[in-house]
């Protein structure tokens, strides 16, 4: 570039405070995390659900959910991932096992979240419930962002093309997580089942 | 390279992923997935690929899918092996569409453009989604390829239009 180019940038960079220079130059990883309004931390007892607002979506593209802000609301519900919607564990085991299970109907909301969009979970939910009882909803996490901020995501880059959730079953009462059965091979059906956390059926 | 044309060659090396009919219809459960070597069992069939941005979305319900099952004989009749549709959707998801479509056999094939790889290496994607289109190969040559570039529309890749091409 040419010399005058060269001292015009040099000046405007010179006019930045130095701190910010310096933390912006050492640390370029955090300061794109500061940009995340929830840092990505394995979500655990205690903790509520990531305050995301306009990340999770219902039937369509447009209706956002805030399910954290829902949750606080409600007096119990359960979180559910899953790996990909229509799979033969999610559709076969995973969520019916909740939707049969006697002790379900103690909780407010069984909430169903996966890495699809919300055409595709939308037209899943009416195959897994086609009464459409209102306890339970089918949430699609299209860009992974709320699942990733539960750090419940893992790379099935080789099956799927992206990032997928893992299979969990998450108590939450009053907003604040009360149980998390993760699966420990990310797709497996045991301890995320409802028989092992809500007891036999 | 800005998609195909009539006369090139179809790619070697194209594999899509997908789960292979069962004969029935009940969309809770699932064979597993195999992949289709699309270069390969293009080279001795003439194929319909209909590409749809995405499974379950409205005109790729209401009127692309639909204009193909309504036309299958039409399809036949001009020589046309297999129907293949493709998404970037997952193959479970894809599997589950051809189902709630009514299909069990193998008369139209729904696969995944696994991460999108066949798409992406034509330059027919917009985002993380494949652009709406249909390619003719016949005998491992493209005869036909054309992109519906307005929302909604599938005149360069409904049934019909294909159709008119055979």
């Amino acid at each position: 570039m040419s010399f005058r180019t060269a001292a015009i940038l040099a000046t405007r960079v010179s006019r930045q405070p130095l701190a910010s220079k310096l933390v912006a130059a050492r640390t370029p990883a955090a300061a794109q995390r500061a940009f995340h309004a929830t840092p990505a931390a394995f979500i655990k007892v205690g903790d509520p659900l990531p305050g995301l607002e306009d990340v999770l979506m219902e039937n369509s593209p447009g209706n956002k959910v805030n399910l954290a802000q829902e949750a606080q609301a409600l007096n119990k519900m359960i979180l559910l991932g899953v790996p990909a919607a229509f799979s033969p564990a999610c559709s076969a085991k995973h969520i019916p096992g909740f939707i049969n299970h006697p002790r379900t109907k103690e909780f407010d909301l069984v909430a169903v979240v996966s890495v699809n969009d919300p055409f595709v979970m939308k037209a899943w939910g009416e195959v897994l419930d086609p009464a459409g009882d209102h306890n339970i909803r089918f949430l699609a996490d299209p860009s992974g962002r709320f699942t990733k901020a539960m750090d419940m995501d893992f790379d099935g880059s080789s099956i799927f093309g992206n990032h997928r959730s893992k299979r969990y079953s998450i108590l939450i009462e009053n907003g604040k997580v009360t149980s998390v059965n993760v699966e420990p091979d990310n797709t497996g059906t045991s301890v995320s089942m409802a028989e092992n956390v809500l007891g036999p059926a | 390279m800005p998609g195909l044309k009539a006369g090139d060659s179809f790619p070697e090396g194209v594999k899509f992923t997908y789960v292979a009919p069962t004969g029935q219809l009940d969309l809770t459960t699932c064979g597993l997935p195999i992949k289709y070597d699309a270069s390969e069992e293009f080279k001795n069939k003439k194929v319909v690929i209909v590409a749809v941005p995405g499974a379950f979305t409205p005109t790729c319900q209401e009127q692309h899918v639909t204009s193909y099952l309504a036309n299958l004989d039409n399809l036949k009749a001009k020589g046309v092996d297999q129907v293949v549709f493709i998404a970037s959707n997952d193959h479970f998801v894809m599997a589950a569409w051809g189902k709630a479509n009514g299909v069990k056999d193998d008369s139209i094939l729904f696969m995944s453009d696994t991460g999108l790889a066949f798409s992406k290496s034509i330059g027919w994607t917009k985002g993380d989604r494949t652009l709406r289109y249909a390619i003719v190969v016949d005998h491992g040559k493209v005869v036909y390829a054309d992109t519906d570039d307005v929302p909604k529309s599938i005149g360069k890749s409904g049934a019909e239009a294909v159709l008119s091409k055979l």
